[in-house]
């Protein structure tokens, strides 16, 4: 932009806004955000902007975006900070509610899965499933003891870089919490992605079974716990009877 | 690990069964004392357990004897149904509904009676009105809900299924009773492999077809949640809470902040509860909002965990079709 600096309204100018334009071009849509491919500095990189949507009372919708873009901003740093890869952010933009981050090329684990069940005969699919699952569950196990829940693990927030299964990258952490973090919480995390896992692979119980044990390894004093909380979570389930 | 795990199960499942009893006792009237020994009984078996939280326990204990102690605002309304279809047109579908006495819910016995009372009426009318001459050559075959339910009123439909089958010789198909409220929105919708909320008195589920299964992707019990709302508010039950909750939600424009949990594709509406009972009464006393105010704010709220779960559910299988939100056939 052309400024000039004797120019009294100048400063106001660069007040107004801090409007930015990238390319972006539609990749993809989720539950609650849009996905955009784009530039940024000369790096591939994503945007991912959380629209508002209709169905919600523009205040609760408001409060909602908001608190996820913040949420997924610190989900991310303190994963890194315990060394669970993330993609890298670039830039936050509060305003509309966009988060411009690296474009991980590679496949996500949904995908990866479903491939190797195609390739491989069935024993070695099972052996890279269950290597691949306690590395997964070594990750979220971190996550776990510094407090962090992800609240929506499923193979498809896990990415693999370059379709590389040892270079896990987790994303998506618009519903995760942090600080307080409960035993049942984290059980319940557990619990989200078991079904995730059970809703899109099927005859895949090893690769749960692989996490739990990942998991059982990596999660500290505070991994027993939540194990047994899964147990109950478990037994919760819906109404049993269907009375009434 | 496994023995233990059993153990565990073992021990929830039979205090699911007491509870059921307990349950099922105060729908049943019986008196109060043994009611009150029951849940002393019940109490101080959790107190025992070992190996199951005893917290969790004690409170589902009291949870469950609150709502026997005042049933109402539960389902008040049970129906029987015959319907005849062909190629997915309805030809006809007579109904009889029983309604329970104003501020109770029904009971079990008394159900079952209402439908052998009707259901030759009902199979009769039902021939007739879909311009069937000779049922043994131009039906196919017979169908009825082999549960989950009560039993004695399921049993009603299964005689009934089974002796039109064997007299007609026609094939038996056992349907369970969610899929057959799923394939009934499907078929009357004409959607292909949608997804689905299914809300009823006692489940709210959203449910999808995946890998050759009816598989459920999230679940909570949204009733539940409306109807503790109600009596938190002393809302009445007539004709049911929900109702009343809508009718004051019409009124009400400002928004609390309630909390608004979604994990995965998971909803719960404890913390909602909790949240309203712990400050409802002093809100409204002080009058910061108005009972109307609250209405809004929760169907605002709890309306909108649903749809977000099931857009959720619809991001993950792929399907993006119109949704037909299967709205509570049943009452």
């Amino acid at each position: 932009m052309d400024v000039d600096m004797n120019d009294e309204t100048a400063e106001e100018k660069y007040e107004e806004g801090f409007g930015f334009e990238m390319d972006r071009k539609p990749m993809s849509q989720g539950a609650e955000a849009r996905i955009f491919k784009s530039m940024y500095l000369g790096k591939p990189s994503i945007i991912k902007q959380r629209f508002a949507k209709k169905y919600r009372h523009s205040t609760l919708d408001e409060r909602l975006n908001k608190h996820r873009v913040r949420a997924e901003v610190k989900g991310i740093m303190k994963a890194k900070q315990v060394g669970v890869e993330t993609p890298a952010l670039y830039f936050v933009d509060g305003e509309r509610n966009e988060i411009v981050m690296e474009r991980v090329e590679g496949c996500s684990a949904k995908e990866w899965i479903e491939k190797i069940r195609k390739e491989n005969d069935e024993k070695e699919f099972k052996d890279n499933l269950s290597s691949f699952g306690i590395l997964l569950g070594t990750k979220v196990g971190k996550l776990h003891a510094a407090s962090v829940v992800h609240g929506d693990l499923t193979t498809s927030n896990v990415l693999l870089r370059d379709g590389n299964p040892q270079q896990i990258v987790l994303i998506d952490f618009g519903l995760c919490s942090q600080m307080k973090i409960t035993a049942e919480e984290k059980g319940v995390d557990l619990y989200v992605l078991e079904r995730a896992i059970a809703s899109t692979h099927h005859d895949s119980e090893q690769l749960f079974k692989s996490v739990l044990e990942g998991y059982e390894k990596s999660g500290g004093k505070g991994a027993k716990g939540a194990l047994e909380k899964l147990e109950e979570v478990r037994m919760r389930g819906r109404k049993r009877d269907m009375i009434g | 690990m496994v023995e233990v795990i059993a153990k565990i199960k073992i021990f929830q499942w039979e205090l699911i069964h007491n509870m059921r009893w307990l349950y099922q006792g105060f729908r049943m009237s019986v008196p109060k004392s043994a009611a009150l020994q029951l849940y002393r009984g019940l109490v101080r078996y959790a107190r025992q357990l070992k190996l199951t939280d005893q917290d969790w326990a004690l409170r589902r204990i009291r949870e469950e004897f609150e709502a026997g102690r005042d049933a109402r605002g539960k389902r008040a309304r049970e129906s029987y149904e015959v319907g005849i279809m062909r190629d997915g047109v309805v030809l006809s579908n007579p109904r009889a509904t029983f309604h329970a006495p104003p501020g109770e819910g029904f009971r079990p016995s008394e159900t079952a009676q209402h439908h052998r009372q009707q259901v030759v009426k009902l199979v009769l009318r039902a021939i007739k009105e879909s311009g069937i001459k000779e049922p043994e050559k131009e039906l196919d075959g017979i169908a009825f809900t082999k549960g989950p339910g009560m039993g004695a009123p399921l049993q009603v439909g299964a005689i009934v299924a089974r002796t039109l089958s064997l007299q007609w010789n026609l094939p038996l198909l056992g349907v369970n009773h969610c899929v057959g409220h799923i394939e009934m929105g499907r078929l009357i919708t004409g959607a292909d492999n949608p997804v689905v909320l299914y809300v009823s008195g006692g489940n709210t589920q959203v449910i999808s077809y995946s890998m050759h299964k009816y598989r459920i992707f999230g679940e909570t019990i949204v009733g539940n949640c409306l109807d503790r709302f109600a009596r938190v508010l002393k809302l009445s039950n007539d004709p049911f809470p929900g109702y009343n909750i809508e009718q004051m939600a019409k009124k009400g424009s400002k928004l609390v902040d309630l909390p608004y949990t979604v994990k995965g594709m998971d909803i719960s509406f404890s913390g909602i509860l909790s949240f309203i009972e712990k400050r409802a009464n002093e809100w409204v006393e002080k009058g910061e909002f108005t009972r109307e105010d609250l209405c809004f704010s929760l169907q605002e709220t709890v309306f909108s965990m649903l749809v977000e779960i099931t857009e959720r559910a619809m991001a993950h299988t792929g399907n993006f079709v119109e949704t037909p939100a299967n709205g509570c056939s049943d009452e």
